[in-house]
Formats: C-alpha cells, sequence, structure tokens
C-alpha cells in the first residue's frame, strides 16, 4: 500500500496527469507486491463497462449541442431580466444562470468555463471587483454537478450501486439551497454597500416572453430525464440519449442554430471530455486494485467500531475527510478509491443511502473550488487574470455559506430524501 | 532531430485527427442506437438483444481513442505546480512526463494485446461480438500515446516549443 501511495505522489509532484499518476502507480504496485498483470487488461476494460457510466457521455453531449447552440448567452440575458435593475443585480443573475445551467451541463467545470466568460468580463465593466466576479462564477457553478443531471452522481451511482434516479431527484433541493446561499451572501455584501450601484438591464430588443420560452425549453430537459426515468418509460443511461435527441431538436427546431459543423464540434468536445474522465476511472482501478488487496477495507471495519451509534459524528468526520481530499484529489477519484470504504460504515449506522450520497457529493463538489487544487479556481483564474489569494478572500463567504448547507443536509435528510421518496 | 521531429509531428498530427473524428463517430452511432433500442421496444415492440452491447463496447473504444488526443492536446487533469514555470525544471518536468507517458504505453501495448489475444475465440453473450474487439482497443491508444509522447520528448529535448 505504501508503494502505491508514495508513487503516486511523486509523479504527481514530477508534473504527471492524473490518470497516468494513477496507472503507473498501480502497474508498480502490482510488480512489487507480486500480483499477477494478467489482471490489467480485464480491469482497463470491465471497469469502464458499465451500462449505468454509459450516461455520462450523453450528458456531456446533450451539454455540448446546447452550449453550441447558444444557449448561454440567451439563459444569460433571461437571468438578468429576471432579477432586473436591484444592486448586486448581476451577480445574482450570474447565480440564477448558473442554477439554470446546471439543468443541461451537469459539470461545474463547464459551468465555470461557460459562464466565466460571460460574467467575469461583464461584472467587471459595471464595476464588480474582478475577484468577486469569479467568486460568484465558482461558488454557484458547483450547483451543475447537484441538480439533474450529474455527471457525479452517475459516476457515484455506477461505483456504489445507488439508483442513480434518486441520486438525480435527490440533487434538486439542496443544489436549491445551494443557490440561495449564494444569494444571501451577495444580499449580505449588497446590504454593507460593497456591490456597485444598479446597471440598467441589456436590452437587446428580444421580448421578455420569447426569453422565456427559451428559457423553458432549456429546463424541459432535466424534466424529461426526471419524468421518464422516475416514470419507468426509460432508464438513466436511456434518458441520456434521449437528453441527447432532445437537445438536438431544441437547437435545430427551436433555437435554429445547430449545424453540422457546430453538432459534429460538439460531438468531438463531448468525446474528449469523456475520454478523460472514464481514461482516468480506468488508471485509477489499477491503483485502487492493489490497495483493495493490500487490505485498505480493514478501515472500514475501524470507522464502524469509532463511530458506533453515532451516525452525526460520522457525517462530521466524512465531511471532513472529503473536504481535506477533496483539496488534492478530482471527485471521480474519490469516489472510486474513498466512497466504497465508508458506505458499509453509513449503512451500518442505519444511514439513508441517498442520504448520505447527496452529502458525499455536495462535500465533493465543494472541493472542486477549494485550494490548492480545486480545478474550478485554476479556470476562472486564467479567464480572470487574477491571483489565488483575492480570489479565496472573496469566495470564503461563499464557501462558509454551502458548508452551512451541508450542515443542515445532514441534520434535516428529509432535505435529500424527501423528494425522492415521494416520487421513486 | 529536425529530420526526426517534422515527419513525427505529422504523423502524430494525422494519428490525433484521425482518432478524434472516429471517437466523435463512435459516439455519434452510441447515440443513434439508443434512440434504435428505444424505438424498437416501445413503438416496434421487438427489443434489440445486441444494442446495450455494442454501446459499450463502442464507449470503451471512444475511451482510448479519446487518451490518444488527450496525451496529443495535453487534455489530461494534473496539477498546476509553481516549480513548473522554472525554464530548467520545467524542461525536465516534460522530458519526464513524456518519458513516463512511452512507459505507460508500453504497457497498454503489451499487457493490451496480451488481453486480446486471449479474448480470440471469445463472443459476447447477446450481440456474438468478437470479445478482442473491445480489448484491442488499449494496444491501439498505446501506440497512439506512445507516438504522441515521443514527439513531446523529442520537442522538449531540441528545444522546438521555447520562444527564440
Amino acid at each position: 500500500m505504501p508503494v502505491v501511495i508514495g508513487a503516486f505522489v511523486l509523479f504527481l509532484l514530477l508534473g504527471l496527469p492524473l490518470a497516468y499518476a494513477f496507472g503507473l502507480a498501480g502497474l508498480w504496485g502490482i510488480q512489487e507486491t507480486g500480483l499477477s498483470l494478467k489482471v490489467v487488461p480485464t480491469r482497463l476494460i470491465t471497469t469502464i463497462d458499465s451500462m449505468t457510466l454509459l450516461a455520462a457521455p450523453f450528458y456531456i453531449l446533450a451539454g455540448e449541442i446546447m452550449n453550441a447552440a447558444g444557449i448561454t448567452d440567451r439563459l444569460v440575458l433571461l437571468s438578468r431580466r429576471i432579477v432586473g435593475g436591484i444592486r448586486g443585480a448581476t451577480a445574482y443573475a450570474n447565480v440564477l444562470a448558473s442554477i439554470f445551467f446546471s439543468g443541461i451541463s451537469g459539470s461545474s467545470v463547464a459551468d465555470t468555463a461557460a459562464l466565466g466568460q460571460i460574467f467575469v468580463h461583464g461584472m467587471a465593466r459595471e464595476g464588480y471587483s474582478r475577484a468577486f466576479s469569479s467568486a460568484v462564477t465558482v461558488a454557484s457553478a458547483i450547483i451543475g454537478p447537484i441538480i439533474p443531471p450529474s455527471i457525479t452522481a452517475v459516476i457515484y451511482s455506477a461505483i456504489t450501486g445507488v439508483s442513480v434516479i434518486s441520486l438525480f431527484v435527490a440533487g434538486v433541493v439542496p443544489g436549491l439551497l445551494f443557490g440561495l446561499a449564494c444569494f444571501a451572501v451577495i444580499f449580505i455584501k449588497g446590504r454593507r454597500g460593497r456591490l456597485p450601484e444598479p446597471t440598467p438591464v441589456p436590452d437587446d430588443g428580444t421580448p421578455f416572453w420569447r426569453l422565456a420560452v427559451d428559457g423553458l425549453a432549456v429546463l424541459s430537459l432535466p424534466v424529461v430525464i426526471v419524468w421518464g426515468t422516475v416514470g419507468g418509460v426509460f432508464t438513466p443511461t436511456e434518458a441520456g440519449g434521449v437528453a441527447c435527441l432532445h437537445a438536438l431538436l431544441l437547437g435545430v427546431l427551436v433555437f435554429r442554430t445547430i449545424n453540422p459543423r457546430n453538432f459534429w464540434s460538439a460531438l468531438q468536445n463531448a468525446a474528449r471530455s469523456s475520454a478523460t474522465v472514464f481514461f482516468l476511472v480506468a488508471m485509477v482501478s489499477l491503483a485502487s486494485y492493489v490497495l483493495i488487496i493490500e487490505g485498505i477495507g480493514s478501515i472500514t471495519q475501524i470507522l464502524q467500531v469509532w463511530f458506533a451509534d453515532q451516525p452525526n459524528r460520522f457525517m462530521l468526520g466524512v465531511v471532513g475527510l472529503l473536504l481535506v481530499l477533496g483539496m488534492f484529489l478530482e471527485p471521480t477519484i474519490i469516489i472510486i478509491v474513498f466512497i466504497p470504504l465508508l458506505t458499509p460504515v453509513a449503512r451500518s449506522l442505519g444511514i439513508d443511502d441517498v442520504h448520505f450520497a447527496m452529502v458525499a457529493i455536495l462535500t465533493l463538489t465543494m472541493g472542486m473550488i477549494t485550494p490548492p487544487v480545486g480545478i474550478n479556481l485554476f479556470i476562472i483564474m486564467r479567464i480572470a487574470g487574477i491571483g489565488m489569494l483575492p480570489l479565496l478572500r472573496e469566495l470564503a463567504g461563499f464557501l462558509a455559506a454551502e458548508f452551512a448547507v451541508i450542515l443542515l443536509i445532514i441534520l434535516v435528510p428529509a432535505l435529500s430524501v424527501w423528494l425522492p421518496n415521494l416520487l421513486t | 532531430m529536425h529530420a526526426i521531429l517534422r515527419p513525427l509531428g505529422r504523423v502524430v498530427a494525422f494519428v490525433d485527427k484521425t482518432a478524434l473524428n472516429l471517437a466523435a463517430a463512435m459516439l455519434l452511432a452510441i447515440v443513434l442506437v439508443n434512440a434504435a433500442s428505444i424505438f424498437f421496444r416501445y413503438v416496434i415492440e421487438a427489443p434489440l438483444s445486441w444494442s446495450e452491447e455494442s454501446m459499450r463496447y463502442g464507449n470503451i473504444w471512444v475511451t482510448y481513442l479519446g487518451a490518444i488526443v488527450a496525451q496529443v492536446r495535453a487534455d489530461n487533469m494534473r496539477l498546476e505546480l509553481p516549480y513548473a514555470d522554472h525554464p530548467l525544471a520545467g524542461r525536465v518536468l516534460k522530458l519526464f512526463g513524456a518519458l513516463a507517458a512511452v512507459v505507460l504505453a508500453g504497457f497498454l501495448i503489451w499487457l493490451g494485446t496480451r488481453g486480446a489475444l486471449a479474448a480470440l475465440g471469445q463472443r459476447s453473450p447477446s450481440a456474438r461480438i468478437p470479445m478482442s474487439l473491445p480489448y484491442a482497443a488499449v494496444p491501439l491508444a498505446g501506440i497512439g500515446i506512445a507516438l504522441a509522447a515521443a514527439h513531446s520528448f523529442f520537442t522538449a529535448l531540441s528545444r522546438a516549443d521555447e520562444p527564440r
């Protein structure tokens, strides 16, 4: 076990991509522990040969098609018109656009990149600091993997066997609560006079009803996914394919912006993004194989003894552990390596699978915006041209508010399990 | 050095473009098979027995073709190291990264070929797809990654990527 962990850290510090660091550390561990290399090709294929995981490329493609159709600009304009001319309007609109966007993308990286390009420069022109604009963008972009569809939920379901339909539905209320938490931070900043005076709402001549129809058309995507899967019309994976066709029909017939050229480009982008995630999953499986053989599973028994009859203390411990791991590792890796160790402990303490999954997913998404390795921080820093420290100063309030939401969801399980229990 | 670098660069550009277009075409095929599967089950009421396996194996090909593209275009996630900006350290890291990618690619070629050969004669339960087909994606990705990594190595060695 120390060989795999040590080699992985060394390779990371030598600048190797995460997938290569895991792959090479796993191969080293297999050699070192005398295991057979025959298992390698099987693991490289069977780990990603999953019908549940197949939903991920579909949802990535649906988001890419929507993006290619120019939906992002429309959503931004609609959000700005809904919010109106109050103080901090563009910041609120940023959060609202993230909530809308989360219904089509399922990935916080996509949300940060797409909305960051528009809002960071746009808000700077209205007098907001680049650091604050960036903080609002990344803090709200993590709603993407919470509200359905969610790539993180698909991977979580494939690894743990928890129903992906339940995870999709369970994400709605916590996702909206994250949005409300961001609104609260902006409101407090506005009350303290730290936000610029409101500027006139941009008007490109498009009537509000037209924007509202476009917005409803976009929001119909998650509705179709949830309705179709909950109603048993199609499986979550098939729903992903339906989402692609739905996005394509909207792009061709409603928005009339999709042509063969940008559709092919969307396919290429989706194939690249999806391959990056799946290749990482395959490589992590080599390292996790050695860790399992070497007895990492004994941690589960130790945790069961430590946290016997103390579910809330266990949940707080999990949040702390995942926050620390999330500072250094990508959520996919944590889900593959650590969640299978923690899930049996949660079950033994009587914690609902969906409740535990939502707390884990919410905490893991926060890892995308915590230093030193929050990938969304790097994306937004590049877009805004700012350093880490000013960004973190502005982000601290949002992180605290979102952490408070996680605590609330731990204490009130109904916030995450009520809707799936009602619908599924 | 340039005698190797230029033709290798052309080969890598061709491999990158081909792998990306094949991966995109494969993804499109998966979406269409998925749509056909739903249509045949609900409208024609004659479910397609081969759809699920073909989609899963198609996705394995998308993954490993995409892994070649990710190596060429540096799409894979990595840590942003503060010392990577130093000219000498940056060059050493690039050389090490390329060598490590060649080593990993070597394992993919060797073990992937062994896996594909071991699966010869086996067929999937429903679609009767030869099982060496999904396994063949692994060594093929290894070859593509090795070519791209060799190009990165020679580029870093000859300092062709540094501003003059």
